[in-house]
């Protein structure tokens, strides 16, 4: 009897400890481990943090040369002093994965194709497709390109392995109740960190700014609506418009080096894309980043002034890790992003700079003509062989794993094919990708941060491939420049706006234009330099390129810019934070009109009259623009939709002058009804729908505050963890203004830089300097962002001159 | 009586340290080492790994959350999902370390009647 009862009960007591110890996974929900992770001395609730983050105080290192000292200052910036330059790299590695261990790894799983190994088990088949897409675009190969690149250059190598050492220290001294809290919810571990995670960090990042390509979408478009069609609404050079970031009227050099095109190439817009290609992701339109910097001439010290706000997915833990790095050689102060060496954004002793995306495509398609066992593919009429590769995906809570066959040509990866993201294509389109080329981008911000003049600067710029980047620059000595770099080829006119065909090897890219003839001005007649993600250049530039390049911004800010004189630190930061909508401005005049009596008279419109065109939080005018524009939007191109084929909506400027141009244009009638609408007739259908809308709105949040209206989120990686995620921010702005906060995408880091003798930095990013939802440094700066307000970035000038404001410091010796 | 309180005190006591320096389950495992030397009923079994490693469990829940003014507590108790209240992620807490701790205590204490 006792035994059967001995039996029954330790069954259970082993039963309940191996429950309490494992993931369960309920209707696709992973619970996390109830003991493991409620354990009150290793669970989460060794997270929590009383006033700062836990750190060790002494860390000791064989790989270290020196001693380093790191000071954290009231909002948690580490200064990192150090004797010898690769010691600086290892602390750096090692201070920034103490703080964001579990998003720098999470985002190097993503890039190469790998959180089925950490969530097929909760997201199943939506996340391994999510994988396939990230392997066959190329990031983990390209990645690995860039190891090698790495190695090759003994200080590129020495800088790499010295930051992974430095993260490794750290991830070596951790054991399960230090881990980051989303371990402990996702119940897996950290790995070791290595040069191709580096690689890899900065891929993601290069992917996440060219993410988007037009080739596939403006071929079905001219396949459907014709080549006037896509004139119209797509033009490569808008004809009523010239702001771009090298002044209009700049007399271009040809690189020397690029031999004169004879090759007729083939671009023949006619290319069938398959019926049944299912239309990408869309990324929102109107989102970039906008910098500048002011001459002396324009300013009220006589010092240049730099400005950078990079806009970015809003997310938590924050994209950008705020520090200042002190060696011998060098002081620079800027924003990191988690996961690669060196200062991204910043300034030092000498000069500042800042980058915005160059928005130039940098991706070609291609389609490719395979035998049917798409063994061998046709090229200039000879079969060439196919490289066909074998590539697995473990996936978390399957005993087998996910074995996908990649297609290699010579033009690029098959991306979407019969077995990826479109079950039905029977094309094979593939990708070439800027990205995929080896090249050291890291190299131009390692050489950044120790520039001291424009020709140290230049000279940076020449590692950057891709993607295009438009590099701001101002000096101490007065200087200031702007340089769109990134791999650029010597393209025919209309070469990539398509998609090429694959079967001629004429149509791939060859030789580079060198970085001298790349778009660039250095102290210009008009006493500033700037870009906001607009044309680097007029047509006047003699190679061609293309991509979505008008987003209102810059015409903004250059007016602004023109406008001001005397300039002060506060004029930047308000032009930063300035909320004019000329959207709205340009748009307006052009539909009101058009309004019939009634609409007239609703009180949606009464609001508008008396706009003054600023997308403030509190405003309630801009919600009632943004629903009937986004109505009038959506019912214009409700026929690009109505398709399965990939497409793209146009820019809004094109779509605002082709109202005035072409009134009587026929993609005002809405195709799923039997009435022939005209313009009229859709601008007043889209006000009854705005209306509606609006008075919904205004019954659920009680008013229509434009902040309440575009419902401005920061969110964790982790969509499902939204107690980790902040919502209903109170922020104006919105697309293509120059505050260019929308919903999920907004400024991710603002810098105000005046380079005067003694430099006065500004700065502020949505987050914090911690990736722990249990430390206070986690959010901490939300709201100083929301405000437009600024912190003053204080550069230590040695490890002693505390000023009181240190509150932990840790000591690195070997 | 006195007997079980020094043995949920014990269990309190040695399962703390067995925690720090292992993992979760060294707590309630404690319970049932303690119950598989020290003889008593399988009442008392359970009750002193409940209770032992119960309260500590609650205490040391409790005194987190106070020292951080719940700031992770709230987010954790509306991840898991109790509508954030941290009482009721605290509870359960103390209750997971406690049940498991009880069926522990017992198996000790059972363990230790079929030797005898």
């Amino acid at each position: 009897m006792k035994l059967i009862k001995l039996i029954l009960v330790s069954s259970l007591t082993v039963a309940l400890l191996y429950l309490f110890n494992r993931v369960m996974v309920v209707n696709n929900n992973a619970l996390p481990p109830l003991g493991k992770i409620l354990d009150p001395v290793n669970g989460f609730w060794a997270n929590a943090e009383k006033d700062i983050p836990r750190l060790k105080k002494a860390i000791r290192s064989d790989k270290l040369k020196g001693e380093v000292t790191v000071k954290y200052d009231e909002r948690w910036v580490p200064h990192i002093f150090t004797t010898d330059t690769r010691d600086a790299y290892f602390v750096q590695g090692y201070v920034t994965a103490a703080h964001r261990l579990w998003q720098m790894e999470f985002q190097t799983h993503a890039a190469s194709g790998r959180l089925s190994e950490i969530l097929y088990h909760s997201l199943g088949d939506k996340v391994l497709k999510n994988d396939r897409f990230m392997r066959r675009n190329g990031l983990l190969r390209s990645a690995q390109a860039t190891v090698e690149a790495f190695e090759s250059d003994p200080e590129a190598n020495m800088i790499v392995t010295a930051y992974t050492e430095g993260v490794n220290a750290y991830i070596e001294s951790l054991s399960y109740k230090d881990y980051p809290v989303e371990y402990k919810l996702l119940d897996y571990k950290p790995e070791k960190w290595s040069k191709l995670k580096c690689a890899l960090l900065l891929k993601y990042m290069a992917h996440m700014l060219t993410g988007e390509s037009e080739d596939v979408a403006l071929s079905n478009q001219v396949n459907r609506f014709g080549m006037d069609f896509v004139n119209l609404f797509y033009p490569d050079f808008p004809s009523d418009l010239s702001d771009p970031i090298i002044p209009a009227g700049t007399v271009y050099e040809k690189d020397p080096g690029i031999a004169a095109k004879t090759d007729t190439l083939s671009t023949d817009t006619s290319m069938q894309v398959s019926a049944s290609m299912s239309p990408f992701e869309k990324l929102p339109e109107g989102l970039g980043s906008n910098n500048w910097a002011v001459a002396g001439s324009k300013t009220a010290t006589g010092a240049p002034i730099l400005c950078n706000d990079p806009h970015l997915q809003l997310n938590f833990p924050s994209i950008w890790f705020e520090m200042q790095i002190t060696t011998p050689d060098y002081n620079v102060y800027g924003v990191t992003l988690p996961g690669a060496p060196a200062v991204i954004i910043g300034f030092n002793d000498y000069i500042s700079w800042g980058v915005t995306n160059g928005t130039r495509e940098v991706k070609d398609w291609y389609k490719v003509q395979f035998n049917d066992t798409r063994t061998e593919y046709l090229v200039d009429g000879v079969w060439e062989k196919a490289i066909i590769q074998k590539d697995t995906f473990y996936l978390r809570g399957e005993k087998e794993p996910f074995i996908d066959e990649i297609i290699h040509t010579r033009f690029g990866t098959v991306v979407f094919d019969q077995g990826m993201k479109d079950d039905n294509s029977s094309d094979n389109l593939v990708c070439r990708w800027i990205a995929e080329e080896v090249s050291n981008e890291m190299f131009t911000f390692v050489k950044l941060n120790r520039a001291r003049n424009y020709e140290d600067y230049a000279n940076a710029l020449k590692h950057f491939n891709c993607p295009a980047q438009n590099f701001v620059f101002a000096s101490k000595t007065g200087d200031i420049a702007i340089w769109q770099q990134g791999g650029l080829y010597p393209f025919e006119k209309g070469q990539g706006r398509f998609v090429q065909d694959g079967s001629l090897s004429q149509n791939l890219w060859t030789e580079k234009i060198n970085p001298d003839y790349t778009p660039h001005i250095k102290n210009p007649e008009r006493g500033f330099v700037s870009s906001a993600n607009q044309h680097p250049t007029d047509a006047a530039y003699p190679y061609y390129y293309n991509g979505r390049f008008e987003y209102f911004r810059n015409r903004r800010i250059n007016a602004e810019l023109t406008r001001l004189s005397n300039i002060s630190i506060k004029d930047m930061m308000t032009l930063q934070n300035d909320n004019y909508n000329l959207i709205a401005a340009e748009a307006l005049p052009v539909i009101l009109p058009y309004l019939n009596e009634k609409a007239k008279k609703s009180e949606y419109t009464a609001l508008l009259n008396t706009w003054n065109f600023f997308n403030d939080a509190g405003q309630e005018a801009p919600s009632v623009f943004q629903a009937w524009w986004d109505q009038v939007m959506e019912m214009m191109f409700e026929e690009l939709k109505e398709s399965e084929k990939e497409y793209i909506i146009p820019q809004q400027y094109n779509v605002i002058r082709a109202m005035k141009t072409h009134p009587d244009h026929v993609i005002y009638d809405d195709v799923r009804t039997p009435k022939k609408e005209n313009l009229s007739d859709m601008i007043n259908l889209a006000f009854v729908n705005a209306t509606a809308e609006l008075d919904s709105v205004k019954a659920v949040k009680g008013n229509l505050q434009w902040a309440n209206y575009k419902e401005t989120s920061v969110q964790h990686l982790l969509f499902t963890l939204k107690p980790f995620s902040r919502f209903n921010i109170p922020i104006g702005g919105g697309k293509s203004i120059v505050n260019a906060c929308a919903d999920r995408w907004g400024p991710s880091w603002r810098m105000v830089v005046s380079l005067e003798k003694e430099t006065k930095a500004y700065g502020v990013y949505p987050g914090g300097q911690s990736g722990n939802p249990g430390s206070r440094f986690y959010d901490n700066m939300i709201n100083t962002w929301a405000a437009g307000e600024y912190y003053e970035l204080w550069v230590m000038k040695s490890e002693n001159d505390e000023k009181g404001k240190v509150l932990f410091s840790q000591m690195f010796f070997n | 009586m006195k007997n079980t309180v020094l043995k949920i005190l014990l269990i309190a006591l040695l399962g703390w340290a067995a925690q720090y320096l292992s993992v979760w389950f060294a707590g309630p495992l404690t319970a049932l080492l303690i119950n598989l030397f020290w003889k008593g009923s399988s009442g008392q079994g359970f009750l002193s790994g409940f209770l032992g490693i119960g309260l500590l469990w609650l205490a040391l829940a409790l005194y987190t959350d106070q020292a951080t003014d719940g700031l992770l507590t709230v987010k954790m108790a509306q991840i898991f999902p109790l509508n954030g209240s941290r009482v009721a992620l605290i509870s359960l807490t103390a209750f997971v370390g406690a049940f498991t701790a009880g069926m522990c205590g017992w198996t000790g204490a059972l363990l230790r009647s079929v030797r005898d």
